[in-house]
């Protein structure tokens, strides 16, 4: 080591022995993974020691202080205020979402379609959408599909960062065909499951119905059926069993518990907007709030058109001054006051 | 291959040991990388939140690790945009801010204060190597990965780094006129 990188390292090691840290870090950094709907608050087992401890005093503090995620993103494109319906627990019979029911879609146009990403709640992964701006060829419900699945697949697509897909880097679409009663899915690249830490049997089976709600929704079928290089998949990475006909599993099992729909994560949006909202939540009561960094500029109790285990949701319109926001949903427990099921985007009013 | 071989524990576990071990080395080396310690501990509160939602995905310290220094990298440089646009022209008034204390030592603190200010001074993909290089000591290959660029790229913006780093001390060595 030459002298010079000697005093270039003795001057950073001198800087950085000046910083010491707050001495409450973690437990802040505990209180805002709790309202993700961690386990912090879990009675019993093995964290019983640490969660009795945090929730005392995470319970105090829960109402204010914190700061949303603000991840570093590009800006995504925020749907047209005339949002697609939610796609609750009823299953996809409402046939395909999206704004372009409105018109015929012409060849080589884009349509707005709803794909489904892996979020965290409470610790394990659960469905979460989004919605996407996709060119989907000659606008059929085969091509629409594709192009929904496509997108799911690659899980940094997401918008929202806190997001990701379930599905082996590789993984790809060879063909969608859509039957009378069901939509063939065909994937290749999928493997054997054979990298180690990469899946485990929860995320595998959310990857399936990831694939599933995504399938449905974009092809207005209630079943799907899964090939693998062209032939009936019977398994899936040797874990996880997959029925001749797949449908979709009760919303309460396998959706985030809250969603923010409406803005997306890293939208930009008009002064007055429409902000969406669903949750699966008891007494169809959930919280909305909107901070711009540390202050909170909006708050308040919306109750939604269906409690659980039924999802419900709701529309709301709100007015804020140009600048960039992040918007909280969540639900508060019964148990004990604690923020729980949170989903939040970062977005700018423009 | 639900047996093969992952680190037992859950989000909650993982979250309290790498904060034991990193939190205050990952607080200090975002200050070197932000040049000031306002927002610091912000942001690595912030990665420490993703990477508990990210748990289920990583499941292995050592991913998580690095997982938590590519955070901080990224989540500093959005920060300093953000800084670099809103005040421009207010931090080109001011002297460099938090210049070291008195107890590192009276000559050592002005010492360190020039190679400070010069390192701020570089451009931020240089300062972002040579911070990972000389106070995180990381490998070429762990400073690619928390940079997001490739290892050749490392090599380029160390070299060109130390190069400007040496260029702009010996100029305020020199006696002014």
């Amino acid at each position: 080591m030459t002298s010079f990188e000697h005093d270039l390292r003795r001057a950073l090691d001198a800087e950085a022995a000046t910083v010491d840290v707050r001495p409450d870090a973690l437990l802040e950094i505990r209180r805002r993974s709790a309202a993700r709907g961690a386990r912090w608050f879990r009675q019993g087992g093995a964290m019983i020691a640490i969660a009795s401890g945090a929730t005392a005093l995470a319970t105090v503090v829960a109402l204010f202080a914190g700061i949303g995620s603000c991840a570093p993103r590009s800006p995504a494109p925020n749907p047209p205020v005339a949002a697609p319906s939610a796609d609750p627990s009823a299953g996809p019979s409402t046939a395909a979402p999206g704004p372009s029911a409105t018109a015929a879609p012409r060849p080589g146009a884009t349509a707005l379609l709803r794909v489904y990403y892996l979020g965290s709640d409470r610790g394990r992964p659960r469905l979460y959408p989004e919605f996407h701006s996709l060119p989907v060829g000659d606008g059929s419900a085969a091509a629409r599909t594709s192009a929904a699945l496509t997108e799911m697949l690659d899980g940094r697509r997401a918008y929202d960062p806190d997001y990701a897909g379930g599905w082996p880097a590789g993984t790809r679409v060879r063909d969608v065909r859509v039957e009378a009663d069901a939509v063939v899915v065909d994937l290749a690249g999928v493997g054997d499951g054979a990298d180690p830490g990469q899946l485990d049997p929860d995320t595998a089976r959310q990857a399936v119905q990831q694939l599933v709600w995504t399938a449905t929704a974009a092809s207005g079928k209630g079943v799907v059926r899964l090939r693998l290089d062209g032939r009936p998949a019977s398994t899936l990475w040797g874990i996880v069993p997959v029925a001749p006909d797949l449908r979709r599993a009760p919303a309460a099992d396998v959706l985030g518990l809250v969603w923010v729909i409406d803005p997306q994560h890293g939208a930009t949006v008009g002064r007055t907007f429409q902000v969406y909202v669903a949750g699966i939540v008891f007494e169809a009561t959930m919280q909305v709030r909107v901070r711009r960094g540390t202050t909170v500029v909006y708050e308040r109790t919306v109750t939604l058109d269906a409690g659980a285990p039924q999802q419900g949701e709701a529309r709301l319109s709100l007015a804020l001054e140009p600048g960039s926001y992040t918007i909280e949903g969540y639900a508060i427990s019964a148990a004990d006051g604690s923020e729980q099921h949170l989903d939040d985007h970062a977005f700018t009013v423009r | 291959m639900g047996e093969a071989p992952v680190v037992a524990w859950d989000a909650d576990e993982a979250v309290t040991r790498l904060f034991g071990a990193h939190y205050r080395p990952l607080v200090r080396l975002a200050v070197l990388l932000l040049g000031d310690r306002g927002i610091a501990e912000e942001i690595v509160q912030d990665a420490y939140v993703g990477l508990h939602a990210r748990w289920w995905r990583l499941r292995d310290a050592d991913r998580a690790l690095a997982y938590l220094r590519a955070s901080v990298v990224n989540r500093s440089r959005s920060a300093l945009r953000h800084r670099r646009v809103v005040q421009r022209h207010a931090d080109s008034q001011r002297p460099p801010p938090d210049a070291p204390s008195a107890e590192a030592g009276a000559l050592g603190a002005l010492e360190h204060a020039a190679v400070l200010a010069a390192l701020r001074a570089l451009p931020r993909r240089q300062r972002e190597a040579l911070v990972l290089r000389y106070y995180v000591d990381l490998s070429e290959a762990e400073i690619a990965e928390a940079m997001g660029v490739s290892r050749g790229a490392v090599k380029s913006h160390t070299a060109r780094g130390m190069a400007a780093l040496r260029a702009s001390l010996t100029e305020t060595m020199e006696p002014s006129p």
